[in-house]
């Protein structure tokens, strides 16, 4: 049979409230438990794979940007001093 | 026949869990792919199911599932599958390493109503709560309640080892794949899981290793001079690795327990600086992680024995690789290893945790090199007799071929558009 998946509002109030450590237990080996896991993990294709890709996204970007300040402390710091010192 | 494998990697486990057979396969008849979460190669018949960005949500996947007591229920990666292109031309699919946080268990039950299917159970991981091997503990034969081993990997912050059991109990219910197996150890275990013993399609098809090994593990001199070791030592090959199931720290016990009775190397391969307590009394040689050409080669011919304490192994390719090279294997008793060895008459297998009679059994074949010598001519017989790569292709061949010609009911639905 293939997934079928309840609202995601409920699911989330419901991932929320029951699946944290040390909070009231909820049985994912139940038939209920089954179809919340399932609906579980569409919102993480659905709602955290962006996401994940928009963090990745910024990460390489503020890599890009770094690389600038990086190469001008190597002018400063190791190639200035060197070509003042030749003169 | 087209079948699609799938797996976490690639190149990594490239010998047992299907990118070696894209190639050996080929000549059969039998078209294969390979799709796997981390793509290392550049092969052209391997799909890549992460894209960039999907590294950073697994790695926040697993840290959930564990602050949750979860395991291998969150991951969407089984979803990808099933919209891909080789997944929908594929005849049959086989599975391979799929715990590592490779598809949802829930979404696995779903792919094998989709496609015919074919798991290979490389350890006991599906038959147990959280963990990949009980390791001594029964709990697994009675729904892992309590289970009093959460830090094993996958370690688990409460114990909810119980429901993860009987969530796979559910699963199996209703299971329509056939399950590979390759040791009559992990046959035993599945016959004896209350998740898995009603199941009727069950196979055992030990894993091959190619005859090419078989004749360079004459060249122990060259061998052991590229690696610097003397001709004359007595050379001893561990595995060493921080997975207590390796048994790493049972052999370092063994050979740190009394002098050696001859000069001695360790030859380890794997994992770096786990020997060090050795340094004083021994040669040692740490290889690294060694594969391919450089183990058959140079390291297997270079050993006179392997001493692999594992206390749990579902087969045991190392072994299998060093009796086609003609050398000696030492063992614990209760894991697949004795069985695989032939233990006694090939294999030396000592009780589980008795590190003193290992360290016998090491000084046994170190004063007794004829019996040494003819343990590794019995273990390369048992190679060429049991573990050849045609006799394993064959029986792979075998097995597509009948689960392809096995009537089906018909499924409804395709992989992205449910009814």
């Amino acid at each position: 049979v293939p997934p079928t998946f309840p609202d995601a509002k409920e699911l989330l109030t419901r991932a929320q409230s029951s699946s944290t450590v040390g909070s009231p237990d909820f049985d994912f080996s139940t038939p209920e438990g089954e179809v919340a896991m399932r609906a579980a993990v569409q919102l993480v294709l659905e709602v955290a794979r962006p996401l994940a890709r928009r963090v990745a996204l910024y990460e390489r970007s503020l890599g890009l940007l770094v690389i600038p300040v990086l190469i001008r402390r190597v002018i400063i710091n190791r190639v200035l001093p060197h070509l003042v010192r030749r003169r | 026949v087209k079948v699609l494998h799938v797996s976490d990697t690639d190149l990594a486990s490239r010998r047992f869990a299907g990118f070696d057979l894209i190639h050996d396969l080929a000549s059969r008849g039998i078209d294969s792919r390979q799709a796997v979460l981390q793509k290392k190669s550049k092969s052209r018949d391997v799909t890549g199911l992460l894209a960039p960005g999907d590294g950073i949500l697994q790695r926040l996947l697993a840290d959930t599932e564990r602050a949750h007591s979860l395991n291998n229920l969150l991951v969407p990666w089984g979803r990808l599958l099933a919209d891909t292109k080789e997944f929908a031309e594929a005849d049959l699919v086989h599975y391979h390493l799929i715990h590592n946080q490779v598809i949802s268990l829930y979404d696995l039950k779903w792919l094998f109503g989709l496609k015919r299917s074919v798991w290979t159970f490389h350890d006991p991981w599906p038959l147990t709560g959280h963990c990949i091997h009980p390791m001594g503990c029964d709990g697994w034969t009675k729904g892992c309640a309590p289970c009093p081993f959460l830090d094993r990997r996958f370690p688990i912050a409460e114990d909810r080892a119980d429901r993860l059991w009987r969530g796979k109990q559910r699963i199996f219910r209703g299971l329509d794949a056939d399950i590979v197996v390759a040791s009559p150890w992990m046959l035993d275990m599945v016959r004896s899981s209350p998740l898995t013993s009603h199941l009727q399609r069950v196979h055992l098809v030990p894993f091959g290793i190619k005859a090419r090994h078989n004749e360079a593990s004459d060249h122990k001199a060259t061998s052991r001079r590229r690696l610097r070791i003397p001709i004359d030592d007595y050379v001893i090959l561990i595995r060493a690795s921080t997975w207590d199931a390796k048994g790493t720290r049972h052999a370092m016990d063994a050979l740190a327990a009394r002098p050696a009775i001859r000069p001695t190397t360790v030859l380890v391969i794997d994992e770096r600086g786990l020997t060090r307590q050795l340094y004083g009394e021994y040669r040692v040689r740490e290889l690294g992680w060694v594969d391919g050409d450089q183990l058959y080669d140079t390291v297997l011919p270079a050993s006179d024995v392997l001493l692999m304490p594992s206390l749990a192994e579902s087969f045991g390719l190392l072994a299998v690789e060093t009796m086609a090279a003609g050398r000696a294997v030492i063992c614990y008793e209760g894991t697949a290893l004795p069985a695989i060895t032939h233990a006694p008459d090939c294999g030396l297998a000592v009780p589980m945790g008795d590190t003193l009679a290992l360290r016998a059994a090491i000084d046994h074949l170190a004063t007794n090199r004829d019996e040494a010598d003819r343990r590794g001519r019995a273990g390369r017989a048992i190679v060429e007799r049991e573990y050849a790569h045609e006799q394993y292709l064959d029986r792979l061949e075998t097995l597509y071929n009948a689960v392809v010609a096995r009537e089906r009911p018909a499924i409804g639905g395709t992989a992205s558009s449910p009814p």
